[in-house]
């Protein structure tokens, strides 16, 4: 049989659109692990790039950090993590968490390193504080670059979130999983193709969001 | 062309110096229109029924211009030696950063209110620092800045800052942000609504002179001298009484940078700021100064007075040195052009019977200038030949100065530059009011020079006036 084969028979089969075994429920609960996970690592990630790029220090810390957190295996944390902690969502946010803070880290930080210094300092110069001439003049600035490193972030955990499936957990991972177990390649297939294209799905969704929120002077330099 | 302030302010006769308070002084003269161009405006003055003889004929005045620029910088001169309050006083500012380096070592300046002061120095004399002192981006590390009286210390800084227009070098515009919305900046952040603040963005950008159709664009979109006109306009936008400048034109090309400094001269006129502006060039210094500080190396002040002044007597070898060659030539764009003695005798209009024609052949000159039906110089013909016979070979008149408007230097110029020897004058309109020989605008030098040496030696306030007697001959 042909992939494409496969494919189709996969998302023809009435069986698989429905309960909670069903694809839309599949990916519900995917989409709820990856936004969980992408949450986390954005809400530890940004705050410390924005502020290590703003002074300009701990640059070198966190390249470290990021390097490391890059180095580590995903699937190899979830067992560790697994074993140690035991069922439940936890031991898969971490590894996922691992993933998307060092993309999102770095860039950040590199946004906010290579900004213009004229516009700060002209920012400074008129009174603004400290928090306007972040939020009003450097973050929109910077805000190309950051919404890459969270896009890059946001496609490796819609990826890697398939491996919820193999510590019981839901999400389109339960398919391959399952489908591997049962040596059905149909729903194997169907499976790896949902998530592909959920993952091509973020990069339009992230493309939508950059051309609201970033300025057309902004965007119009990149 | 040196007269005391007091005259524009209390009519001619008038010998003393009244002491008037800064703001009605500064309501006073931002009541007079000046155009633009340096060191060579006229004043109402003769309008007004002078008593006193010119060495000059008559028929030259041109209506309807102001105040000259060596008054206005003589009456800031006069303020700056203790006449009248100053604005911002510098008074011996330190700065040293932890490394031990000195930025600026013992500053003491008093800041003319209502006039562009430009602190100009190599690289490394702590202009900038100084003037980021001001407005509180650096702190002193000891003496003291006051503004108006106070300490600057006394106010929180975003209230100091917003109360001062802050241009520099790369205009710093916000990329995200329109022109409008760059330019509205200041007002919205004081609480100005989004309506009014573009509004008076807009007036802005009239005032410095940019399309209004470039409001929705984006910094990106605009050209760097374009750019800076909005860096310029962000600054004015809250009306704030100072304006910090750090070379702000320092980026872009020579002939932008002149249009620039020309439409600097011109909002000044009209808006009367007391300007602090930083530059590396000094003859950017000279042309836009009405004082002008010269820093050396380590952060000292070298020199502090008029251009006109640093000219003509630097303080020391530093300063002669950093002013360059040229001086003398440089310092005649301070002298007027309206004390030269002009002759219509070998000008020769269109449609001239003979009669006339021997008559300007016969006035001495080598040369007879022709002119067209409108007035305007057509070239030189020889005065011997004799223009009887049929039409003469002409030379070129080359570019001629307007007479009173341009200075003593523009005159000299065109002395210099013509085939015949003689500069061609004009009005306004081009229409040629008379010629002059270059030992005739020689002698306009000498005893221009003479008049200036003469009021040095009074000082004071009423030095002006003594000079203004040592001019009258």
């Amino acid at each position: 049989m042909s992939l494409f084969q496969f494919i189709s028979d996969f998302f023809r089969d009435n069986a698989n659109w429905h309960g909670a075994y069903g694809i839309p429920h599949r990916l519900l609960e995917h989409v709820e692990y990856s936004l969980i996970a992408l949450g986390i690592a954005a809400g530890i990630a940004l705050p410390v790039g924005l502020v290590t790029g703003h002074t300009g220090r701990g640059g070198n810390a966190l390249a470290l950090v990021a390097t490391a957190a890059r180095a580590l295996p995903s699937y190899g944390l979830l067992v560790l993590m697994f074993f140690w902690l035991g069922l439940g969502l936890t031991p898969v946010m971490i590894p996922l968490v691992a993933l998307a803070v060092p993309p999102i880290l770095v860039t950040t930080y590199e946004a906010m390193r290579t900004l213009d210094p004229a516009p700060v300092d002209a920012a400074r110069g008129m009174g603004m504080g400290p928090a306007a001439v972040l939020f009003q003049v450097e973050l929109p600035s910077a805000l190309p670059l950051v919404l890459s490193g969270l896009r890059s972030a946001a496609i490796q955990v819609v990826s890697t979130t398939a491996i919820a499936a193999t510590v019981s957990l839901g999400g389109l991972g339960r398919f391959v999983v399952d489908g591997l177990y049962q040596q059905n390649y149909t729903i194997v297939v169907g499976g790896a193709t949902l998530i592909a294209g959920l993952a091509l799905v973020t990069i339009a969704l992230f493309w939508l969001v950059g051309r609201f929120v970033v300025s057309p002077g902004v965007r119009g330099r990149r | 062309m040196n007269r005391p302030f007091a005259e524009w302010r209390g009519g001619p006769g008038s010998h003393t110096v009244v002491a008037v308070c800064p703001r009605a002084e500064r309501t006073a003269r931002s009541a007079v229109r000046v155009t633009p161009g340096r060191g060579t405006r006229r004043s109402t003055r003769r309008r007004d029924g002078d008593a006193q003889p010119r060495m000059e004929p008559g028929g030259l005045d041109s209506p309807g211009t102001g105040l000259s620029e060596t008054d206005r910088r003589q009456a800031v001169h006069a303020r700056s030696r203790g006449v009248f309050g100053t604005l911002i006083q510098i008074e011996s500012v330190t700065k040293r950063y932890p490394d031990g380096t000195t930025a600026v070592d013992g500053l003491s300046l008093e800041i003319p209110d209502g006039s562009i002061t430009v602190l100009v120095g190599p690289s490394g004399c702590g202009k900038t620092t100084t003037l980021r002192m001001i407005n509180r981006m650096v702190e002193q590390t000891s003496g003291r800045i006051l503004l108006d009286g106070a300490d600057i210390r006394e106010q929180p800084v975003s209230t100091l800052r917003r109360s001062m227009g802050y241009v520099i070098q790369n205009a710093g515009l916000f990329p995200h942000r329109t022109i409008v919305d760059n330019i509205a900046t200041v007002p919205r952040m004081l609480g100005w609504d989004r309506r009014r603040a573009r509004e008076r963005a807009r007036e802005l950008m009239e005032r410095v002179g940019l399309d209004g159709a470039l409001a929705r664009r984006y910094p990106y979109q605009l050209s760097g001298g374009q750019q800076q006109r909005v860096g310029v306009a962000r600054a004015l936008a809250a009306d704030p009484p100072v304006l910090l400048m750090d070379e702000p034109f320092s980026a872009v090309d020579p002939i932008v940078r002149k249009s620039l400094q020309a439409e600097l001269l011109r909002i000044q006129e009209e808006l009367g700021k007391t300007i602090v502006f930083v530059t590396h060039d000094i003859d950017e210094a000279i042309r836009i100064g009405d004082m002008v500080a010269v820093l050396r190396t380590g952060g000292k002040l070298a020199q502090f007075a008029p251009p006109d002044e640093l000219l003509s007597s630097p303080a020391d070898a530093f300063v002669e040195d950093f002013l360059g060659t040229d001086r003398g030539i440089r310092r005649l764009s301070f002298f007027g052009s309206d004390g030269l003695e002009l002759t219509t005798q070998p000008v020769l209009p269109a449609g001239a019977d003979a009669a006339q024609a021997a008559r300007a052949a016969a006035s001495g000159a080598p040369y007879v200038l022709l002119t067209d039906a409108e007035g305007r110089p057509r070239g030189w013909a020889e005065a011997k030949g004799g223009p009887a016979g049929g039409e003469p070979e002409l030379l070129p008149t080359g570019r001629p100065f307007v007479a009173g408007r341009e200075s003593l230097r523009d005159a000299l110029d065109c002395a210099v530059l013509s085939p015949t020897g003689w500069a061609v004058a004009v009005d306004d309109q081009g229409k040629v009011v008379g010629v002059v020989s270059q030992e005739a605008i020689g002698a306009a030098i000498r005893s221009a020079h003479a008049a200036r040496q003469d009021g040095d030696g009074a000082g004071g306030a009423d030095r002006a006036d003594a000079t203004r007697a040592g001019a009258v001959t």
